[in-house]
């Protein structure tokens, strides 16, 4: 016992060594390229990212035999942590290029301008793809399936290979058709074949339509998931643009900051009340909403096609415990209304018996 | 020139950043030691005196020998753990009301589980509820008790004093939403109150996940403040990593907003469908069961108490029960604090509880 805590108190502090150096290391560079700001390297950026690893590692081996309670909270403490670095890391690059911008002679109201701009561009790239590729119904069509893969293996081999017969079929191409419907029935052979003939498991139809249905409401979510990163993407840009917005008040105020991690102090004072300017719109709502209303949509259909699995297999689905659970709540509620019941006729007998006694 | 508030000394920087990092290594073996046990919320002692299936209802243990002769009892929500109220001896409403005189119960919901999906406002409400007021007047002798709703405690406090007002002698509302439809509160708007039916499905959620997980819940809670309750919070935290009993405060904290029940599916629907969405509850139109509940039945004294600064439930929301109730001895009582503060805050500690007390032996 001693033995392991000698063992674990030695771990601790060659691994705090480890992340002080690192620190202090990565702290060394980041300063060099302030002072020698706007240069082109990004030291801060490893810095978050060595932060980062290290931080893992650390609350991989700290907190290993730890409880709930303490290990979330060391979790948090780390995520707020690098949300801390990202802090810095967005405020030195933004100083930076603003830096840059006004050097060739631009106000900085509109360097900030142009930098968030910029910001915005970057970072809605991705979802812009998403909704590029949300177009391409093939490639949809995969991933969709990927999804299932482990659960339903035969079927998702085939309609795999189905994908590229659906975007031919849905061009018009009725060969494709014939090739898809060869797909499912390949499927149908390797998993539920020899079940076929039972009324009820055969219908290719049902499955097909399940599946169809599944992939639409997956699509649906995919849309609904890009609208909300967009409007996301745009409250955090705004964020940061009050943000700097209020380091330059401060700065009219005579406010100081004091030290690295006041960094934080002008995202402090604005982020909460843009986030909750942008939340409570009714846009936000109504996107927000979308991406909720999908993903249940969407985990309603993939509950569809997984009870068809489970049936296949003679498995309970969740539909039929569910359908279980109610029938014993009902009987549950009808024997507590039963009991109070008799309950009541046995009080009143009971009265009735002393009453007649009492005459007697 | 963007004015920039000051360059740092390179060396004064990282040493901080070090300081702060070692700070955060002695949080971490601070909290690696810590075991669940450790974290306890609860302190004032208490019995179990009624269990109907998973919900408990618990009497506190009275610190006075002649406690008030009409009970307290607590309503909590369903949302979260109903021990906030107690949550260490320094930060705990029962605690003080205990030491005022008041006898003071509660019931503690449980954790609903896929077998109690079914549940219904009517089981919560028509059945919880008013058997665990029956055991309490059966136990005291007495026609009518006191009761002291919390949140959505205190809107189900109020759907049971409408439905059965000759048995609550006075009643206690804290933080509890009324209006709906106040636009300022931020989690009114995520549920409908602008936009109805384009905002939430409140039937396809709970027909997609059956009882609603708590963590679900919660996230929806953070997001209303993203940066506070998720950065900020925690880079606070590292100044008080070296000091165990402000450290294990905020772990009891911690824990107390991570408990977080699963709500059983069918409660949850009506609740967002009839209450927030629809705004029934003003309007007189919420049903428990087959019967109507009319606030105008609510004629008993009425204390509502409210938060000036509540970002779940804006004072408006709460502060419209004094148009909606039928009582004519109706006080309005606020605190300058968030809706959490309510039951930690060091000053309305000092204060909300004599108020409590006093209002109810006036």
């Amino acid at each position: 016992m001693e033995e392991n805590f000698k063992d674990w108190t030695d771990q601790v502090e060659a691994i705090a060594k480890a992340w002080s150096d690192a620190q202090k290391a990565i702290g060394e560079k980041w300063f060099e390229f302030l002072r020698a700001a706007p240069l082109a390297s990004e030291p801060q950026r490893e810095m978050s990212e060595k932060w980062s690893k290290l931080a893992q590692e650390g609350i991989a081996a700290w907190t290993a035999s730890s409880e709930a309670t303490a290990k979330g909270t060391a979790q948090r403490l780390l995520a707020g942590q690098e949300a801390w670095m990202k802090t810095v890391e967005l405020a030195t690059q933004a100083w930076k290029a603003i830096v840059s911008k006004m050097e060739s002679g631009e106000q900085w109201q509109s360097a900030l301008n142009h930098y968030m701009d910029d910001v915005r561009r970057q970072s809605l790239q991705s979802p812009e793809k998403l909704f590029k590729s949300a177009q391409d119904v093939g490639e949809l069509w995969q991933l969709y399936l990927q999804e299932f893969q482990k659960l339903v293996q035969p079927w998702v081999k085939g309609l795999q290979q189905a994908e590229a017969q659906v975007g031919r079929a849905a061009t018009g191409d009725g060969s494709a058709l014939l090739e898809l419907s060869r797909l499912y029935w390949d499927s149908i052979d390797q998993s539920v074949g020899r079940l076929l003939q039972s009324p009820g498991l055969g219908s290719t139809r049902e499955l097909s339509d399940k599946f169809a249905k599944g992939f639409a409401a997956w699509q649906d979510l995919r849309e609904a998931s890009v609208a909300y990163q967009v409007m996301l993407v745009e409250a955090a840009t705004r964020v940061l643009e009050q943000a700097f917005k209020e380091m330059s008040s401060m700065a009219e105020r005579g406010e100081k900051i004091q030290s690295v991690r006041q960094w934080v102090l002008p995202l402090e004072r604005v982020a909460d009340p843009v986030f909750a300017e942008i939340f409570s719109s009714d846009e936000f709502v109504r996107v927000q909403g979308r991406l909720l209303n999908a993903s249940m949509a969407y985990s309603i259909r993939q509950r569809e096609i997984v009870e068809q699995f489970l049936k296949i297999s003679d498995i309970p689905t969740r539909s039929e415990v569910d359908e279980i659970h109610h029938t014993l709540y009902a009987q549950r509620k009808e024997i507590k209304a039963l009991k109070k019941a008799l309950a009541e006729c046995t009080a009143k007998i009971n009265r009735m018996t002393k009453n007649r006694r009492s005459k007697v | 020139m963007p004015p920039l508030p000051r360059k740092f000394n390179a060396e004064e920087a990282i040493q901080e950043l070090v300081e702060i990092n070692r700070k955060v290594l002695k949080g971490i073996e601070t909290l690696s030691l810590i075991r669940e046990d450790d974290i306890r919320i609860g302190a004032s002692a208490k019995e179990e005196i009624y269990r109907e299936d998973k919900v408990v209802l618990y009497r506190y243990s009275p610190l006075v020998e002649q406690p008030f002769p009409i009970p307290l009892l607590f309503v909590y929500a369903l949302v979260n753990r109903p021990f906030m109220v107690d949550l260490q001896a320094d930060r705990s409403l029962v605690h003080n009301l205990l030491k005022l005189g008041i006898d003071v119960y509660i019931i503690d919901w449980g954790y609903p589980s896929r077998g109690d999906r079914w549940l219904t406002l009517e089981d919560y409400i028509d059945d919880y509820l008013a058997n665990c007021v029956d055991v309490v007047r059966e136990r005291h002798d007495l026609e009518k008790i006191n009761v002291l709703g919390i949140c959505q405690g205190g809107t189900f406090s109020l759907c049971y004093a409408a439905l059965y007002p000759e048995k609550i002698k006075n009643l206690i509302t804290m933080v509890t939403p009324v209006d709906f439809h106040v636009a300022d509160g931020l989690l009114n708007r995520w549920a409908g109150c602008t936009v109805g039916a384009q905002s939430v499905n409140f039937d396809l959620m709970v027909d997609a996940l059956g009882n609603i997980p708590g963590s679900f819940m919660n996230a929806g809670y953070l997001m209303l403040k993203p940066f506070l309750l998720g950065v900020q919070k925690y880079l606070d935290v590292i100044d008080i990593m070296d000091n165990e009993q402000e450290l294990m405060n905020f772990l009891r904290m911690e824990k107390w907003i991570f408990d977080s029940p699963d709500q059983a599916g069918e409660a949850f629907r009506q609740f967002m469908k009839d209450f927030y969405q629809s705004n029934k509850l003003i309007k007189g139109e919420v049903k428990i069961g087959d019967r109507g509940v009319d606030l105008k039945n609510i004629r008993m004294p009425v204390l509502n108490i409210y938060a000036e600064q509540d970002h779940l439930v804006p004072p408006a929301s709460s502060l419209a029960l004094e148009k909606y109730c039928g009582s004519e001895d109706y006080k309005a009582l606020s605190f300058p604090t968030g809706h959490i503060g309510m039951y930690v805050s060091g000053k309305v500690q000092r204060d909300l509880p004599p108020a409590i007390a006093s209002w109810l032996k006036r």
